[in-house]
């Protein structure tokens, strides 16, 4: 039956005119002439108007779902964040104590949170890469692990991206620094879009 | 050993966790790398126009409901497939579509159609009699009787108000077809509004 | 939970191992002392099951506090331990420090209780931002 459906075109009235027009211009209030006076074209034009009301007031229902939904769906994801933790989603930290390693998810979310709390600029995509580099513990340097960082940022329009760009750069560094305790290697910053204060 | 503190950036405002600056798109990124705020912030966002789509294509809220959560796990799986070219609420609105479709065909291979539309369209239906509003009570029922590809498009284009060309999307219809669907659907919808008259 | 008490007991044998601990621990009375310890380390919010034990399906609700003792996994393997703990913290901590530090406090927690040395593994999960 639906295939049928699909190849049926939507039959004229009997005056001549496409049914779905009509109906439109009812509803628009853009009725010509001829869909005024012919018999045929009003039939159709007080279907449209008698069924357009009433599907204004369902249409004015805003139903909304109950906070549990979300919650359950939210409970759903961070259980499978937790267990789909795989080796490559660790970036591995120089602890002289033993193996540590924090989830690449959360230095991304660190580091985003960074660049957000710059004026004028939000971090899209973070990436971080894993590196060996030489790291700084007191007076002594050994080789460890590092880490290049590629973010993807959208921009308020009329910053100056150069000088902010530069600054997020630091302040990428300096919060792997102290906030991951990871040396960061290289910060790569792409404007990929702009946004307008309005 | 002594907790240290990272630096203050220059004063900008410390605004909430989640600026209003981030739109859909930047939120889809975060959440297919793993940020699971920013998925709460976009379905948090979206979720009143997805539930409300698969209310009025499903008929009941507790199917709604299910509906609605089923659609938002899918979403999340499926993050890394979407592509950013498109509207984030436009795939979200296939997930909804397609799933509550899908509940509609299940539903009517146990209940059977003739039997469900049979009891709907009789006059003296009780759905008829319960809401103050008796015309969207009709209407509601009626809706309820469509198939379910004219009320999915009828519900898309006149109650959620989206172009043909989405419309098309969603459905994974050409436009003519969505226009042919919800031409139909308007036609049997004002018949029952008529004989209600 | 295998947990029993060997005490020497002959006074000559007392004698001769002075320092010998007088428990002997099995995996998860480790696992538990390990997660208790680190849970106390100023920086760790909350720990979270550990992948391993997620993987067996032991994996609880993360919302709210994970309780402490489903935060490690141990082995013991005569007078060695291997230990794994995962953690969340917040911001203002240095993950690395913290690591070095519930690793520092399990360890040596171990070895005054049970006279294990332990080799401890720690995951962050998580960096709260608030």
């Amino acid at each position: 039956m639906e295939v049928e459906e699909e190849l049926t075109q939507i039959e004229p009235l009997a005056c001549g005119r496409d049914a779905a027009d009509v109906w439109d211009h009812a509803v628009a209030g853009t009725l010509d002439e001829h869909e005024r006076t012919c018999p045929h074209c009003r039939a159709a034009a007080a279907d449209a108007a008698g069924l357009d009301g009433v599907v204004h007031r369902l249409a004015a229902e805003r139903p909304i779902p109950p906070p549990t939904v979300l919650d359950a769906v939210l409970v759903s994801v961070r259980d499978a964040v937790a267990a789909e933790l795989r080796p490559q989603d660790l970036v591995p930290l120089d602890s002289p104590e033993g193996p540590a390693r924090l989830a690449r998810p959360a230095a991304a979310r660190v580091l985003r949170h960074v660049v957000d709390r710059m004026d004028g600029m939000r971090a899209r995509s973070c990436r971080i890469e894993t590196e060996l580099a030489k790291s700084t513990i007191g007076t002594a340097t050994a080789d460890g692990f590092g880490v290049s960082v590629a973010i993807t940022v959208t921009a308020r329009f009329g910053v100056d991206l150069a000088s902010v760009t530069a600054r997020v750069r630091q302040m990428v560094v300096a919060a792997g620094e102290q906030a991951l305790g990871v040396p960061v290697t290289r910060v790569d910053i792409t404007v990929e879009d702009l946004w307008d204060e309005s | 050993m002594h907790a240290v503190r990272t630096d203050d950036p220059p004063p900008a405002p410390a605004g909430p966790e989640m600026p209003p600056e981030l739109d859909d798109t930047t939120l889809v990124v975060r959440a297919r790398e793993g940020d699971v705020r920013a998925f709460s912030e976009l379905t948090g966002r979206h979720q009143d126009a997805l539930y409300r789509l698969a209310l009025r294509l499903v008929g009941n809220a507790e199917d709604a409901q299910d509906a609605l959560q089923d659609s938002l796990l899918d979403a999340w799986r499926r993050l890394d497939r979407f592509r950013g070219d498109a509207a984030f609420t436009t795939w979200a609105y296939r997930i909804v579509t397609n799933r509550c479709l899908d509940l509609l065909r299940r539903r009517r291979e146990t209940v059977g159609i003739e039997a469900v539309s049979e009891r709907l369209a009789a006059p003296d239906a009780p759905e008829r009699t319960a809401e103050v509003d008796a015309g969207l009570a009709a209407l509601r029922v009626a809706l309820q009787g469509l198939p379910d590809e004219q009320r999915a498009c009828f519900v898309l284009r006149e109650l959620e108000g989206l172009g043909y060309a989405e419309i098309g999307e969603i459905t994974g219809a050409s436009e003519t077809a969505v226009r042919g669907r919800i031409h139909r659907a308007r036609q049997t919808l004002a018949g029952v509004m008529r004989s209600w008259r | 939970m295998s947990e029993r008490a060997s005490e020497p007991s002959t006074p000559s044998e007392r004698a001769s191992e002075p320092s010998r601990p007088r428990i002997r621990l099995g995996d998860a009375a480790v696992a538990r002392i390990a997660a208790a310890v680190a849970a106390g380390v100023p920086g760790v919010v909350s720990l979270r099951p550990d992948l391993g034990q997620t993987l067996l399906g032991l994996a609880t609700s993360l919302i709210g506090d994970a309780a402490p003792t489903s935060g490690a996994t141990a082995a013991v393997t005569g007078d060695h331990a291997e230990v794994t703990v995962t953690v969340v913290t917040a911001l203002g901590h240095n993950a690395r420090d913290l690591c070095a530090e519930v690793q520092r406090a399990v360890a040596r927690r171990l070895e005054m209780d049970a006279g294990l040395t332990a080799t401890v593994t720690v995951t962050v999960a998580d960096v709260l931002l608030t």
